[in-house]
């Protein structure tokens, strides 16, 4: 009767242990829905983060060793690339879109502004291969990891051998860009009770519920869908966005709808970074929406605001930007681990 | 009660060893072929009176190979994807276990079903680095075939088939379903002439993302396979 007890006790005990072990170590604010991404295919660890951001900023994932995905995807631009309209790559290419902000990326099925790669971890293997960005291959990466004076250590750590092979590598990066959450700005801060509004602020956020959440939803700013959202064609780049994937007539100019958190940083704004500030992409939505048949349902008759509302709303989405994330030192460069590379 | 149980479990392990021990484990193989003879990569084979084409790069991936004897389940293979490298001889083979030696038909998918594809990246021959997974968009390519020929007005007079695709209207996975008699070991032959009487490349020579063409394209894969004794 004695060990039936204890049996019974160990049994309850170990499936205690085995649903509190943690796929993912990441906190998120309790606000936020279930992440799409699944951890249990890339459980979380803090050494895989950290593994995650070396790679994230090395050159040496690109063919010459110049190009890290930080320089396209800046710390300092919430992970986009400030100033830039279009991305610039390996021997001073250009590519032919704006390079997106990184954060909230667990939330996201789908990836790119045509939502060609529904996968992070896969997402890595489009710069990493692409001519106008790292021109190498995840052949070529592996190989100079294997041959580094430090990666195949840490791998060791983490891994238990030092095998270093295209899966790991791309997990350990799409690691580091999930640990990109970005949950502190004002609006957080309200959402957790520990700040509140100001009226133009409470103004600013009815003209947003009224006219931007259908597609910019809270608390990620975004439903991640796809839209076309009323931009003239520009001709030269000629970019129908998500029909050049699905090949679908429907999805024609559609892209995807980029969440409204960190705009402080992220501009210049549009698939194609053409406006500089949000008093243009206001100007666009209330003035500019360029009717076809594509065009999202939503804006069908533009979005009517006052240039005092348009003021309200833009001191609302003032509180989405988050200054600790940009500034939190564990997304920044481990410079450490770059000096001294040659040596031991 | 625990002296009994523990002779419970002992006599499981020992049964499971027994049935295990009546299981064969059989190879299959593959041959790559141009014509019946054993494919070169890089030769260069004529095709008509003026014009020859070379092979230069063959993958594929192979998945859930499944042997059965009058109509019933009898084996599968050890893994669930094989994936075939023109380049790696070594590849040519896959391992089997069968319930006996008997079988009269076995099928197999060329390609990867939509599950893996879904699941993205993983390891093994799912590894990016096996060059199968596209890299500007999702999915896992499941046959692969590059090289040249002086029927196609392309730079270089290069074709280049990756073929691959899972998701609606473009699916590109494909059955095969192959009779065999006798009970010894198989051997596929794979014809690569089969595909270029099929495919007329100096029409279709590049498709390299899921569309209409590679669906077309495809459907010609099950007819190169064909099974052998050995």
């Amino acid at each position: 009767m004695k060990i039936k007890t204890i049996l019974v006790g160990l049994g309850i005990l170990c499936t205690a242990v085995y649903c509190g072990v943690k796929k993912n170590i990441l906190q998120t604010p309790e606000y936020f829905p279930v992440p799409h991404y699944n951890f249990n295919n890339n459980p979380t660890s803090e050494a895989k983060i950290k593994l995650g951001n070396n790679l994230f900023y090395d050159p040496l994932l690109s063919a010459n060793n110049t190009i890290s995905c930080a320089s396209c995807h800046s710390p300092y631009a919430s992970f986009a690339h400030t100033d830039h309209d279009l991305s610039h790559g390996i021997y001073d290419s250009i590519g032919t879109r704006n390079a997106p902000p990184l954060f909230n990326l667990a939330w996201q099925d789908r990836f790119m502004w045509d939502g060609a790669i529904d996968n992070l971890d896969a997402q890595a293997l489009a710069p990493i291969s692409h001519a106008t960005e790292m021109g190498s291959s995840i052949n070529e990466v592996v190989a100079k990891l294997k041959a580094h004076p430090k990666y195949p250590g840490l791998f060791k750590g983490i891994y238990k051998d030092t095998l270093i092979t295209g899966e790991r590598v791309v997990k350990v990066l799409a690691q580091f860009q999930l640990s990109l959450l970005s949950s502190d700005s004002k609006y957080d801060r309200v959402q957790k009770g520990t700040a509140s509004f100001t009226t133009k602020e409470i103004s600013g956020y009815n003209i947003f519920t009224s006219n931007c959440a259908s597609c910019h939803a809270e608390p990620l700013f975004s439903t991640f869908r796809f839209a076309n959202n009323g931009l003239e064609l520009d001709p030269i780049l000629n970019d129908i966005g998500r029909q050049k994937i699905t090949l679908n007539s429907r999805d024609s100019l559609h892209f995807k709808i980029p969440s409204l958190r960190n705009l402080k940083y992220t501009f210049p704004y549009m698939h194609d970074g053409r406006f500089n500030t949000l008093r243009e992409v206001l100007k666009h939505y209330t003035q500019k929406i360029k009717n076809s048949p594509t065009l999202s349902p939503e804006l069908k008759n533009g979005i009517s605001l006052t240039k005092n509302q348009q003021t309200d709303l833009i001191a609302f989405l003032a509180t989405l930007n988050d200054r600790d994330f940009i500034i939190s030192q564990k997304h920044q460069i481990n410079k450490s681990f770059f000096t001294n590379t040659e040596g031991n | 009660m625990r002296v009994k149980s523990t002779y419970i479990c002992l006599f499981l392990l020992l049964f499971s060893f027994l049935v295990k021990a009546q299981k064969s484990t059989d190879t299959i193989s593959f041959q790559l072929l141009f014509n019946k003879a054993p494919l070169a990569l890089g030769k260069q084979y004529s095709i008509s009176d003026k014009d020859s084409l070379t092979i230069d790069f063959l993958k594929f991936y192979i998945s859930d190979i499944t042997f059965y004897n009058k109509g019933k389940y009898a084996g599968k293979s050890i893994e669930k994807y094989h994936l075939i490298d023109a380049q790696i001889s070594n590849s040519y083979t896959t391992h089997c276990t069968l319930k006996n030696k008997e079988f009269d038909s076995i099928t197999f998918s060329i390609g990867l079903d939509s599950k893996t594809q879904e699941k993205g990246i993983q390891g093994g021959v799912l590894d990016p680095t096996s060059q199968m997974y596209w890299t500007w968009q999702n999915g896992f390519i499941n046959f692969k075939l590059e090289g040249k020929s002086s029927l196609c007005s392309t730079r270089k007079n290069r074709f280049q088939f990756h073929i691959g695709g899972f998701q609606k209207p473009y699916q590109t996975r494909q059955e095969v379903t192959l009779s065999h008699s006798g009970s010894s070991s198989l051997m596929i032959g794979v014809d690569l002439a089969t595909f270029f009487n099929a495919i007329d490349i100096s029409q279709t020579n590049t498709v390299s993302s899921p569309n209409k063409n590679a669906v077309m394209v495809s459907k010609v894969l099950p007819r190169l396979f064909s099974s052998h004794e050995n």
